[in-house]
């Protein structure tokens, strides 16, 4: 857990449940038409480390790999990501609209970078560059 | 009455209620493991802003004003996106035929909204990050309980 970079090192537990990713992320591409590759796994493993459906307990589970062990702790996690991925679901449908009635450039360029720092701002998180 | 008692007698009522009716949104509702639970905590949460739970509801119960629905009342005569066909008239790209505006392609499809979409990702996603940071007792190589987050990287890395 050094450092959880995309595309970089999978998360704690990664390897032990390949199988398992190989197996969702054929499931996936299935269920999208998408040509299945195998390089797709290590694409889609560090991100499947906490991935998954959040109703089931697999996201509980895998939370508890990283580290998580408090059962409150972790249904709070939980809730707070339903809650904001909700919450997003009313921005990205207010873009639309904003997007019908602009540019279109200006959607794709500008729209994102306000995004990006409002969440940034609001958990006083920063971007931090590459660890070499 | 008790409080406790009145949910209760509420939370039967609209069961029964439910078994009535057999419209899309009752459907969706009395689907298996369509996560009612954290639907229900989603909208018992003070500190979620009551337009985004408003918007929520308005989207599972089919009431969102796209071009889909449009239709389906009778307002609108044609389905396709209308943003797809800005963004594809913009380019001189071909408009593939199949782009019908729907809450669902708004969402997840619409090509003019990608880098929104990606960044609304990355925004859950450093949430989360974050949130297990706080959390978490792991340590690294180091024997720290320090974590890193990832570094945005280029567009192109992560287009949809």
């Amino acid at each position: 857990m050094e450092y959880m970079g995309l595309h970089e090192i999978p998360p704690s537990g990664a390897g032990k449940n390949r199988a398992k990713l190989r197996k969702d992320i054929e499931e996936y591409h299935i269920a999208y038409a998408i040509d299945f590759d195998d390089s797709d796994i290590d694409t889609f493993m560090p991100e499947t480390g906490v991935r998954g459906s959040l109703h089931t307990n697999q996201f509980l589970t895998r939370l508890e790999s990283l580290g998580v062990k408090n059962t409150n702790t972790r249904e709070a996690i939980r809730n707070r990501t339903v809650q904001k991925t909700l919450s997003m679901s009313d921005m990205i449908l207010k873009f639309f609209f904003i997007a019908l009635n602009s540019k279109t450039d200006w959607t794709l360029q500008n729209l994102p970078t306000a995004i990006v720092n409002k969440n940034m701002e609001r958990f006083n998180l920063h971007l931090q560059p590459p660890r070499l | 009455m008790n409080p406790t008692v009145k949910k209760r007698i509420d939370l039967q009522a609209s069961l029964q209620q439910l078994k009535i009716h057999k419209g899309s949104t009752a459907n969706f509702s009395t689907r298996e493991d369509n996560s009612r639970d954290l639907l229900g905590k989603f909208h018992k949460d003070r500190s979620v802003w009551i337009r985004d739970r408003r918007r929520v509801l308005q989207c599972l119960s089919y009431q969102f004003p796209c071009a889909l629905q449009l239709k389906q009342w009778g307002i609108l005569k044609d389905v396709k996106c209308s943003l797809c066909e800005k963004y594809y008239k913009e380019r001189n790209i071909p408009e593939p035929p199949d782009s019908v505006e729907s809450v669902g392609h708004i969402q997840c499809y619409c090509p003019a909204l990608q880098l929104p979409r990606i960044a609304i990702h990355h925004g859950t996603w450093r949430e989360l990050m974050f949130s297990i940071r706080k959390s978490s007792n792991e340590l690294n190589d180091a024997s720290e309980p320090r974590w890193h987050f990832p570094s945005a990287l280029s567009p192109e890395a992560h287009a949809e």
